[in-house]
């Protein structure tokens, strides 16, 4: 589903991702673990074409992000760190802008609103202005908007952060349901327990180096994936 | 405390003009001297239509001993200069600036935020100031001769004067702020009234010449008047026009007097305000219908909801609108003012339809909505960016944008024009293709200038609307753009048929607009992905 192949992006004089490799398959939820600056969300934002990179390929369901970004981008949704969302439009209106983007017919832009509005209890709310919001409306709102046009992956970038105990563990079962279904999640997190019982896969990146990634399984060992993102870090360092 | 804060409020002030906002694309020096030699063709050309102005008033007045009605002219448009250009920015400033938050959080004294803010705002205001203060200098001495202690007294009241603006401008930007967390339609309310106010100023600019006549016909009654009515103004009219020090030193300590007051009073209120936040009405869950539009409609409707959304992108990038109208209106009841005074003063070889060209072509490009749509754009970038959309089309719908703001604006005004001036319909088309095809090439040009002087790290949108880089280059290029014709005109009127040259003017603003989109579609695409 997504093929990352030797990626690198420097900023200036700054590599933050360097000649990184990484795959990721259908029904796969693959956590991406590292320290602030390590080049999760420059890695992500690569993904979704959000950025332009110096060399590497990345392929979204066989096709170049390069070559092809748009045919790409209605495969995949986008969640950043920090929901910065239209704040002059209403909830609904905003995720009525997204379904027209992904042309989406009424009836099912209608069913998948309301599906996840309901679940995440925000249906009372999307007629409301966004810039009413708390931080967790807005990341609950960025949520359903991407999850509307059932993309076939998707890239979160910390989307535990702001978001309540209830909704974490919402949003963990639909991430489980995604993939269940055949979809594939691609998210950053630097919450190592919720990394280590939800994904089936993790990558570890430090200063824009992939320093290991495999099945979440063989990463931990008898360990932890605390213990063992701390030692690798240290030997690292 | 208060130089660290005023020090990064200069520095946003000005950064806001000198540097782009990516790390990518530094400001050559040859850039740099270009941005100066269009500020000093700007400042240069207001200076001196402002000395001609005031020879016409100082000329009279001051030869007749009433150089204190000369003095209070000045003061009452440095006051209202200050105070219109101060207010709006001081709402956005002191009470409603995105770092307030974090400023309070600190171990900071109110009073220094306020200060640092308040004297940002000085320093916007004399800048202003400084297109009157120079020529009303130049007329008084050219025409009083030069007197020392009159030039030293008026050139302190001036550096004076802001402070009691500024006060006025807080106390109003104070009230604003509260009204609009107060009521329900306060952004309506708001737009309605900044359009009254320029409603105001252009009807009082209309009738320029008729209130210069009653100034020099009654400068003594008038200096009574403001006696009377504003006697701080008074006292700094008769401080510069007779030398009276002592009537300078009571303005000073008044004008300091109310400034600090001013200052006690917000900075004592100052959490309070800042705490009062946008009005949020909730509204009741209603199931309405969901209505379906393409990819490009749902573009035009998001940046059209934005546009719409945000005072201070609304009111000045859609200023031009209102002036087409208002001359549109013009050309009907005032049509002799075109036919006779304006023909004769703009000399043969210029037709009333020629004018009105000139005119909605001008009014149009006072609309630059698309100059500041890609700074404006930045907190969503990555939002945008990720969606399955060309970046030509994301671009396209900021032109687009500017279009529907302004063309259909432009026909009202060419229309209402060929009706007023008793165009004939060849007229009618010629000024039509002429502005909208001008008004296109703007849209245009303002995007590429954004694209080339982006401003992403903005406090609010004023900043990037009213004083970027981009909203400056694409306002002289526009007035450049706009003014044309005039040139044109004058060089070729002696050789060709009027209505050709008009023609001539379509075919140029149509290719420079087909040129222009094709540097969007290459270049501009390839910087906005850069991004």
């Amino acid at each position: 589903m997504l093929k990352i192949e030797n990626l690198t992006k420097t900023y200036g004089t700054k590599t933050a991702v360097d000649n990184l490799s990484l795959e990721i398959n259908s029904g796969e939820i693959y956590g991406f673990i590292g320290h602030n600056g390590a080049g999760k969300t420059t890695t992500i934002k690569a993904c979704c074409g959000i950025l332009a990179f110096d060399s590497g390929e990345i392929y979204i369901d066989g096709l170049s992000i390069k070559e092809n970004p748009v045919e790409c981008k209605k495969r995949i949704a986008y969640i950043p760190d920090n929901p910065d969302l239209y704040e002059f439009m209403s909830g609904m209106k905003y995720l009525n802008f997204i379904a027209d983007v992904y042309e989406l017919s009424k009836a099912d832009r209608e069913r998948e609103i309301n599906k996840y509005a309901g679940i995440l209890g925000l249906a009372d709310e999307l007629h409301n202005p966004i810039s009413s919001y708390s931080h967790g409306m807005k990341q609950k709102l960025a949520l359903i908007s991407a999850l509307i046009h059932n993309p076939k992956l998707m890239f979160l970038d910390e989307p535990f952060v702001g978001l309540d105990p209830m909704a974490a563990h919402l949003l963990k079962g639909i991430m489980r349901e995604k993939c269940n279904a055949g979809g594939a999640i691609f998210f950053s997190t630097h919450v190592l327990e919720v990394a280590e019982k939800l994904c089936d896969k993790v990558a570890i990146i430090k200063e824009g180096k992939l320093v290991i990634a495999g099945n979440t399984a063989e990463v931990i060992g008898e360990s932890s994936l605390e213990s063992v993102f701390l030692e690798l870090s240290e030997n690292k360092a | 405390m208060f130089f660290i804060l005023f020090k990064t409020r200069m520095l946003s002030l000005f950064s806001s003009f000198f540097r782009v906002s990516s790390s990518k694309r530094k400001m050559t020096p040859l850039t740099y001297a270009g941005i100066a030699v269009v500020a000093v063709y700007v400042l240069g050309s207001l200076i001196f239509s402002n000395i001609a102005m005031l020879k016409a008033i100082g000329g009279q007045l001051i030869p007749a001993g009433l150089a204190s009605t000369y003095f209070a002219v000045i003061g009452l448009i440095l006051f209202s200069l200050g105070f219109v250009g101060s207010i709006f920015v001081a709402q956005m400033q002191l009470f409603q600036a995105r770092d307030n938050d974090l400023l309070l959080s600190m171990p900071i004294k109110p009073m220094a935020i306020l200060a640092s803010r308040i004297a940002m705002i000085i320093s916007l205001v004399y800048i202003y100031q400084v297109i009157f203060v120079i020529p009303a200098i130049y007329v008084y001495i050219k025409v009083a001769g030069f007197k020392l202690l009159n030039c030293i007294i008026f050139i302190v009241l001036c550096l004076i004067l802001p402070l009691m603006t500024t006060s006025l401008s807080s106390l109003a930007g104070w009230g604003t702020a509260t009204l609009s967390a107060r009521m329900r339609n306060s952004r309506i309310i708001s737009v309605i009234a900044i359009f009254l106010f320029i409603g105001v100023y252009m009807l009082i600019s209309f009738r320029m010449q008729h209130y210069m006549n009653v100034i020099i016909q009654k400068g003594n009654t008038i200096i009574a008047a403001i006696k009377k009515v504003f006697y701080p103004m008074y006292l700094f009219a008769d401080a510069a026009g007779e030398g009276n020090i002592i009537n300078a030193l009571i303005f000073i300590a008044l004008s300091v007097a109310v400034f600090l007051i001013v200052c006690f009073l917000i900075a004592r209120k100052f959490l309070k305000i800042t705490s009062l936040g946008q009005n949020v009405y909730k509204k009741e869950y209603k199931k309405t219908q969901i209505k379906v539009g393409n990819k490009k409609s749902a573009l035009l409707k998001k940046d059209l909801s934005y546009f719409t959304n945000t005072i201070g992108y609304l009111t000045n990038a859609g200023l031009g609108s209102v002036f087409l109208v208002v001359f549109g209106v013009f050309t009907i009841f005032g049509r002799d003012i075109i036919n006779t005074q304006l023909l004769q003063s703009f000399g043969e070889g210029f037709s009333p339809a020629m004018i009105a060209a000139l005119a909605i072509g001008f009014c149009g490009a006072v609309n630059m909505v698309t100059a500041p749509a890609i700074s404006l754009e930045s907190k969503y970038m990555s939002i945008i960016k990720s969606l399955p959309i060309a970046s030509i089309d994301v671009l396209m719908t900021k032109v687009k944008l500017h279009l529907l703001v302004t063309q259909p604006f432009i026909f009202v005004a060419a229309l209402l024009s060929t009706f007023g001036l008793k165009l004939t319909p060849v007229e009618f088309v010629l000024i039509w293709a002429e502005t909208g095809l001008l008004n296109l090439l703007m849209g245009f040009a303002g995007l590429i200038i954004n694209l080339r002087f982006p401003k992403f790290d903005w406090i609010n949108e004023t900043l990037v609307v009213k004083q970027s880089m981009s909203t400056f280059l694409t306002m002289m290029v526009g007035m450049g753009a706009a003014l044309l014709p005039l040139f044109g005109n004058m060089i070729a009127a002696e050789y060709l048929d009027l209505q050709f040259i008009m023609f001539i003017f379509v075919a140029i603003y149509g290719i420079a607009s087909f040129v222009l989109y094709r540097v969007l579609k290459t270049w501009g695409v390839r910087v906005y992905e850069s991004y």
